[in-house]
Formats: structure tokens, sequence, C-alpha cells
């Protein structure tokens, strides 16, 4: 029986990373595609396939909570500019598993740090697609 | 005295750099600070047991040691000589015969591999390629083998004398 895969370790730069439950997503880096009509007249319609390579890139999202070590980690994940590696591993009770790299990350947004008391900082990496 | 010396490893690990997995091939090990000072006097109080117990027992690993740490504390300190350079190459302790001399002892082997891999772990200590920090994660990819190999370097190295 399958079982839902909602439990992965999160590394980044060879780190591990605590994330808040539930919050860890990816992107396959394989964008997105068209399918475009052609019409090749009396009513012959083929199909060109159209690969939009703008959206090649990968994603990594999950929250972290707010303390003083995922404070400093934001600040140098986006110190490193596109310099970071993440790393996401999951397996199931059958012992499948889901290993995926993303190099050159980047954490592109401009953060909020919440002081509070259930802050959470909403984290995306986009990088390379994985392998 | 080295201050640091460098291990190759026989198993190299993946690591990032740079944002690119890259296989690391050496650790950087620096000698060890003011900041451990019981686990310093352990391992050196082991190291001296293991040597006594050989030389109880008439061994020619313990003539090596003992050579090697009347050496280290007798020989000249400029380090700009190569003179002094190619005698510290000869007199150092091979790595695995320290291991050895300390698995035939009385010591405690699993003890003195726990403490000197806690001296290592300590801040400042180990570098991937000379310049990336050791975390925990890569800590764990590094074989048993390599991790054995790197104890006896760091102690024939900084924890003879």
């Amino acid at each position: 029986m399958a079982t839902q895969l909602s439990d992965a370790v999160v590394e980044v730069n060879d780190d591990v990373v605590g994330i808040v439950p539930n919050s860890l997503s990816f992107t396959e880096g394989k964008g997105e595609q068209r399918v475009l009509p052609v019409s090749e007249g009396g009513g012959r319609v083929s199909q060109l396939f159209a690969n939009d390579l703008e959206s090649n890139f990968a994603t990594v999202s999950f929250s972290v909570r707010v303390t003083t070590v995922n404070i400093a980690k934001l600040l140098a994940w986006k110190e490193n500019a596109n310099r970071n590696l993440v790393t996401i591993a999951g397996e199931d009770p059958d012992g499948s598993d889901v290993i995926r790299t993303f190099s050159q990350a980047a954490f592109t947004s401009d953060y909020e740090v919440p002081i509070q008391a259930e802050g959470v900082v909403d984290v995306v990496f986009m990088a390379n697609a994985p392998t | 005295m080295e201050h640091e010396i460098t291990y190759k490893l026989e198993t190299p690990i993946r690591y990032a750099r740079g944002g690119e997995p890259t296989d690391a091939v050496e650790v950087v090990l620096r000698e060890p600070t003011q900041e451990h000072m019981e686990e310093i006097g352990n391992v050196r109080q082991w190291v001296a047991r293991a040597i006594q117990d050989a030389a109880d027992a008439g061994s020619d690993a313990v003539r090596e040691a003992k050579e090697a740490a009347e050496d280290e504390a007798a020989k000249d300190v400029d380090s700009d000589s190569e003179d002094t350079e190619s005698d510290e190459e000869d007199e150092s302790v091979d790595p695995k015969m320290m291991i050895a001399l300390l698995a035939t002892s009385t010591v405690p082997l699993g003890k003195v591999y726990q403490t000197t891999r806690k001296l290592l772990q300590a801040q400042g200590i180990a570098f991937i390629d000379g310049d990336t920090k050791i975390t925990p994660p890569l800590w764990r990819k590094f074989t048993g083998g390599d991790m054995e190999a790197m104890i006896g370097a760091y102690i024939a190295a900084f924890l003879l004398r």
C-alpha cells in the first residue's frame, strides 16, 4: 500500500534545515510547454510542441521558524547569491526514496522576518533543474 | 611544530562548493586550541600509556613512537629551514602505526576515537579542501576508514608529545 510522502530532509549547503511541517514543495524545473495548432489546409491540423525555456528553472519552497540560528542562515543564503546547493531527500516506509539536488540555487525574495510568537519566513529558492 | 596537516581522503565525499556538488579530496586539520584541554590531556595520556604498554611488551612500534616524541620535543623551532622540514617528514609517526599501537595496548580505543573525533569536530579545526567548514551531515559522509586514518594522523601530528 503506497504512503503519502510528507516528510523529507532539507539540506542547504550541507547543513540540515529544520522546516515548518507540510511547508516543503519543489518543482522539477521542466518548465511550461505549449501545444500549438498548425493548419495544413483542408481541415488538417497538426501539432507544434513548444517549450517555454523562460520557465525552465526549478524552485524549492519551504518555511522556517524565526530563531536566531535561522535568521543567520537566511542571511547567509542571501549573501551566497546563486551559489547555494539545496538537497531534498524523502523516503517512504517501504524504502523508496526521492532525492533531488538543486545547484546554483538563489534565494531571491526580499524576505521579511516577523518577530512574533508564531512567526515564519517563507523561503523560495530558484535553481537549476535538479539531478 | 606543524600547525596544520593535510589528510588526503581515500574515499572522496560530495559537498556543496559555490552552489555545485563537488568531490572533496582532502581535509586540512589544524592543531587543537586551549578550548579542549580535557580532551587533549586524555588523548595524550592514552598515547603515553599505549607507548608504555608496547615498551613493556618489547614492541618495535614503541621505539619509533618514542623517538618521534623525543625528536619533536628537541628539534629546532626554525620552520623555515629545509633540513628541519625534511627531518619532520622522516621522523613523523605513520598514522596507521599509531592506530596499531593504540589498538594493541590496554587503552580503550573506542574512547580514543570518540575523544579525538570530538577534537576534530570542534570549531576551527577541520576544513574540507582547506576552506569549507565540515557540517554534521558532511561528517556523517566520511567512511570509517577515512575517519580512523584522520584520527591516527591527528594524534601523530599534534598529540604525541
